[in-house]
């Protein structure tokens, strides 16, 4: 097999399970938190407290595994585009534009390793509270708490990893933007 | 413009997860989380848990049109660039979300579930996951055309 098409599958196929098992993640935790509450509401307390538990020990396996297939294939996407997110804040303007090879300042927010960085620190972060959250026979105190918390981040992690894609398509183009053109050459 | 495109994108994707998840909760881990109950009150918090879910879709439907339409108008000149791969599996993906919303207002629509809605739930789970599928194979391939574009003008402009 072409070494080109095998990476490219492995790529696309990492892709592929980060989105399915983010998606499974945080819309369990959203149903859990935000559909279960209000259904049971009229049930006996212990009656509440059993399904809860029971619907935790559920979760509980689809959460670790989740999490597992998140960061593998985290760190495959990250391999992928490891050289686009180790840019530092010059750059070289492209072959195509007059200054060629002229070095450029790309600002901080514009830079997709920012945007990388920021979106695996809440990930993980998220990935350790929603385990955390699993892990014992009891949950922690305040439960619910912790799930809305935790909701917040994972929500903004998926804001973050949309900015890095996007800044990351965006890079070479801000690059060539932000070159001047070079004076005309006085006769 | 740069906020607008994340903003949808992001919008977006949360619905699918909405969507998504909301299915496997529901179909997976909440018949059985009430197996502790007797069979009327099962019953009764299941449809309760149906009629809560039943809002959160229409809406996530919505905001999944109304951004999906959006993403596409901004997406099209880069559709133009490998029309046939890309417009098969733009058309792809549109075609299995379709039939997942139906299915999940079939499912959801009245007071009572149908009688086969434990199947078509399990069938729209994984028509949902080919639709992710899609889109994820679909983004893949229009950046690898935008670049494959921007390539071959570096090299007609250097000649």
């Amino acid at each position: 097999m072409n070494i080109y098409f095998a990476h490219m599958l492995v790529y696309l196929f990492a892709r592929y399970l980060h989105i399915v098992c983010a998606t499974v993640l945080v819309g369990g935790t959203l149903f859990y938190e935000m559909i279960v509450p209000p259904a049971i509401d009229e049930l006996k307390h212990e009656q509440q407290l059993f399904i809860f538990a029971r619907a935790r020990w559920f979760f509980k396996w689809i959460v670790w595994l989740c999490a597992g297939v998140i960061l593998v294939s985290g760190v495959i996407s990250s391999y992928s585009h490891w050289d686009e997110y180790n840019r530092g804040p010059y750059h070289q303007a492209v072959s195509a534009y007059p200054n060629a090879g002229q070095a450029v300042q790309v600002s901080l927010m514009a830079q997709p390793g920012t945007w990388w960085a920021a979106h695996t620190s809440c990930g993980v972060l998220a990935l350790i509270i929603a385990v955390s959250l699993t892990i014992g026979k009891a949950p922690p105190t305040q439960p619910i708490r912790w799930m809305r918390v935790n909701l917040i981040i994972l929500l903004l992690v998926m804001f973050l990893a949309t900015a890095t894609r996007q800044t990351r398509l965006e890079a070479p183009q801000q690059m060539t933007n932000s070159v001047e053109p070079p004076e005309s050459p006085s006769r | 413009m740069f906020i607008s495109v994340i903003f949808s994108r992001w919008l977006h994707v949360v619905s699918a997860c909405l969507a998504i998840g909301g299915v496997f909760f529901i179909r997976f881990i909440v018949p059985r989380a009430l197996m502790v109950l007797d069979e009327t009150l099962q019953r009764q918090v299941f449809l309760a848990v149906r009629r809560y879910f039943k809002m959160v879709v229409h809406t996530v439907i919505l905001l999944l049109i109304v951004t999906g339409i959006y993403n596409t108008w901004l997406a099209w000149d880069k559709y133009q660039l490998d029309k046939a791969v890309l417009h098969a599996l733009w058309g792809t993906h549109i075609l299995l979300a379709g039939f997942a919303f139906t299915i999940l207002l079939y499912v959801l629509a009245g007071p009572e579930p149908p009688r086969s809605h434990r199947k078509l739930m399990a069938v729209n789970f994984a028509i949902l996951l080919l639709a992710v599928a899609a889109a994820s194979s679909l983004k893949w391939a229009r950046e690898r055309a935008v670049a494959d574009h921007a390539a071959r003008a570096l090299s007609s402009d250097n000649r």
